[in-house]
């Protein structure tokens, strides 16, 4: 057989250029193609909540025709970890809206990560919009006067009680009837007394109320006692003042008395610290007489534990009289930097966020609409006690820390939890590390009507 | 006993080659005599042989120096990631010696790498001993030793918690038949973290692997020989295998180092990348990517991880130089 024969030198020079070629094809097809101006890409739900999303883009695409929507399921950036989407920003490949936890909404707007939606309110003549949401939800999204998105749901703090076992430790239901008002802390540690079992090894085998379980932690007291956190006049955020330093204290005293060990031994069997499934819970196991959860709970309830014969009441108050209160978190539709802003896209941020899609998205997730009009819904009748709750309500400060200001809030109860700080110097040193990082964003001011409850 | 590779070979290794005092500055003339002694073919190999590791080198100008140069420059400015930076010098150096997370989160790395370390040694040496046994199934227990390390640590972490659950765990099952009372082991900073020390432990097959690699180039002569003269199986794994293997552990050491230094995928899956309890299992690198994607600043998070490679790199020096005397090169270079 007759070869053809190749020098080394054009062997290489042929395999460089080939190898170059591969390399370049390979990075041109991992770039973005340009997607049609009709066809939005949406960073949407994740996990049980997909099909219920898929209903609201049903109704979108019906009411919109012409418009396709590609939905991708991309955890939300509970905790203020944004790499997904900083990544798909700086890479060129950003979503064109993105449902967002909102309590995040004034850091990513603060570092450039969202884009304002003031000018497509303008540009589509929908000046007004805003009127009928929860005036904390449209602060949530607003940063130095401007608006960044539109809240889709909320929620509110409840004391959530297992009635069979309270019924069965001989406490009167009717105790516990929100008609009554809300409880005060105390009692409730009362009645939880009569409910918590030991075995003989000395472990808890049934609970009342664990004050740092769940939803009921420093940050959900320190509203009942009274604390801010941001003082406008000062541009300042004080982790030091007293009613933090109350409420976290309450939990310091509880662990001293009940034993961090046990309590935690006795919790965390039931229920992981960290990443539980939405059907772990002591609560749910029926092992814990109370807990502090969001009205969402509903869902889980219903879903994990629908034989568990429960009930639930105002958050327990400082002393009895005192007004019940709660707070608001929920999730968001925006525009990350990249986003084409077309009309397109405010039609499916309108639908989504709008009526239409809180009427699809409400009932059946169990979030709280945050449309007043909604209020009133049929299909929202059995979240009514919850609703009517939103009055007693606000959000968490929109600040341009948000994420390191909760994180230092959430180390302080991680020690409360185990009693390796006392509430003073634990609050102290999460100051040290938050107060110096909003500094830099002064001067700021917190959007009109902030911390003020009411609808 | 005399030097193994001298007994195994029949003669002794090579002197090794060195620099006597004062000839370094010689060297570069030396270099430089020897280029221009080049011949064209010789130039023509050079080229060749540069040609046939540029991809490397590509690879490595582009996903190794290039990031290395670029967070150095974006370690002295103020940078959210996505606004134009803003120059400030060594500020960002001068908040991380101050700030008393990273004095938290530099304890908690030097503890893991302090116990993960030398205990993943020897785990993963104990490991190829017994992958190393001359039985007909050995490669059954091969496979049974190293499936552990192809589970990926975020399902490691998953397993463990329920490993260490306080009340339906094994862990607290075998802490009952004592009649003590349940304990949950991460909720305290100390069991915390020694729990992410055993669960890495689950991963030191592929350190085993090399260990096996160097065991099965250990000739069975020397064994042979040593049993002639009398020395029982510690002391032909003390004056045979580990010598021997000397090369193989100082490279998993320094890996090793590497990697604990950079611990975060277990702290991160385990307490939802909050570092708990009260800052626990922070680990350097999970403060340093907090900072990045969650606190939005990477400038001092690139600061963190400058600091963090030039640790590195001095306590690999430090072992290296510090191992010169007890790594044997013999039987690899004989």
């Amino acid at each position: 057989m007759s070869g053809v024969t190749v020098s080394r030198r054009r062997f290489l020079g042929g395999a460089a250029a080939l190898g170059t070629a591969a390399g370049l094809g390979g990075l041109a097809g991992c770039s973005r193609g340009e997607r049609p101006a009709d066809e939005l890409l949406l960073w949407g739900v994740s996990g049980d909540q997909v099909p219920n999303q898929q209903k609201v883009l049903d109704g979108f695409t019906a009411a919109h025709p012409g418009v396709k929507v590609v939905a991708r399921s991309v955890p939300s950036a509970v905790d203020g970890d944004a790499t997904p989407v900083i990544t798909a920003v700086r890479g060129g490949d950003a979503p064109d809206v993105w449902y967002m936890d909102r309590f995040t909404g004034a850091q990513y707007a603060a570092i450039g990560l969202l884009e304002p939606i003031d000018d497509l309110i303008k540009e589509f003549g929908d000046e007004g919009i805003t009127d009928d949401y929860l005036r904390f939800g449209v602060n949530e999204l607003t940063y130095q006067g401007r608006l960044y998105g539109l809240p889709v749901g909320t929620d509110v703090r409840a004391l959530y009680y297992n009635k069979t076992l309270l019924r069965d430790a001989g406490v009167d239901l009717d105790e516990l009837d929100p008609k009554n008002g809300p409880l005060t802390v105390e009692r409730v540690f009362e009645l939880s007394g009569k409910v918590t079992k030991k075995d003989a090894r000395g472990n808890y085998t049934q609970m009342g109320l664990v004050p740092w379980l769940d939803q009921g932690w420093g940050y959900t007291w320190s509203i009942g006692t009274g604390a801010v956190y941001f003082d406008d006049r000062a541009c300042g955020l004080d982790l030091t003042a007293a009613p933090v330093v109350a409420a976290f204290q309450m939990l310091a005293d509880w662990g001293r008395d009940a034993g961090h060990s046990q309590v935690n031994a006795f919790t965390n069997s039931y229920q992981p610290p960290t990443n539980a499934a939405p059907s772990q819970s002591a609560f749910l196991a029926g092992k814990t007489a109370f807990t502090v959860q969001t009205s969402t709970t509903v869902f889980g309830l219903k879903k994990y534990a629908p034989d568990l014969e429960y009930g639930f009441t105002f958050l327990p108050v400082q002393k009895a009289g005192d007004q019940p209160y709660t707070w608001s978190g929920g999730f968001s539709v925006v525009a990350p930097k990249g986003s084409r802003m077309t009309r397109e896209v405010w039609e499916l941020m309108k639908f989504y966020g709008g009526k239409p899609g809180q009427q699809i998205f409400s009932p059946a997730t169990k979030s709280l609409p945050t449309l007043k009009s909604l209020f009133d819904e049929r299909s929202l009748a059995d979240m009514k006690p919850f609703i009517d709750q939103l009055e007693y309500s606000t959000s968490r400060p929109p600040i341009p820390v948000s994420s390191l200001w909760w994180d230092a809030l959430v180390q302080v109860h991680s020690a409360m939890k185990i009693g390796s700080q006392t509430p003073a110097s634990a609050l102290e040193r999460a100051q040290a590390r938050v107060g110096p990082q909003m500094e830099a964003y002064c001067p700021f001011t917190m959007p009109e009507g902030y911390g003020q409850k009411g609808l | 006993m005399t030097s193994p590779a001298a007994t195994a070979t029949g003669r002794a290794a090579p002197p090794r080659e060195r620099t006597a005092p004062g000839t370094a500055s010689s060297a570069p003339r030396s270099r430089r005599r020897a280029r221009q002694r080049m011949s064209s073919a010789e130039r023509r190999r050079l080229r060749t042989g540069l040609l046939f590791v540029s991809p490397w080198i590509v690879g490595v100008l582009a996903f190794v120096i290039y990031p290395l140069v670029y967070s150095f420059v974006i370690s002295l400015t103020r940078y959210s990631g996505m606004q134009t930076p803003t120059f400030v010098g060594f500020q960002n150096y001068v908040a991380a010696f101050t700030d008393p997370l990273v004095r938290t989160s530099t304890g908690n790395t030097l503890f893991y790498a302090g116990l993960a370390v030398p205990v993943g040694l020897v785990v993963a040496v104990v490991l190829a001993l017994c992958m190393n046994r001359n039985v007909r199934e050995v490669a059954v227990y091969r496979a049974a030793l190293y499936v552990p390390s192809l589970v990926p640590a975020f399902a490691l972490a998953f397993i463990f918690a329920v490993f260490v659950n306080p009340q339906f765990g094994l862990v607290s099952r075998l802490l009952a038949l004592t009649g003590r009372q349940n304990v949950d082991l991460l909720q305290d900073p100390t069991t915390a973290k020694i729990v992410i020390v055993t669960m890495a432990q689950l991963g030191a097959g592929n350190a085993a692997l090399i260990f096996l690699a160097g065991l099965r180039n250990i000739p069975t002569t020397l064994y042979e020989a040593a049993r002639v003269d009398g020395a029982g199986r510690w002391k032909q794994l003390t004056s045979i295998t580990l010598p021997l293997l000397s090369p193989a552990i100082l490279f998993n050491l320094i890996t090793g180092i590497s990697g604990a230094l950079q611990v975060f995928t277990e702290a991160y899956v385990l307490t939802n990348g909050k570092g708990d309890p009260d800052n626990g299992t922070l680990f350097y690198m999970l403060y340093l990517y907090k900072n990045a994607f969650s606190y939005a600043s990477l400038g001092y998070a690139c600061a963190l991880a400058v600091l963090l490679f030039v640790a590195g790199m001095i306590l690999s020096l430090l072992v290296y130089v510090l191992s010169r005397r007890l790594v044997h090169y013999d039987v690899a270079a004989g």
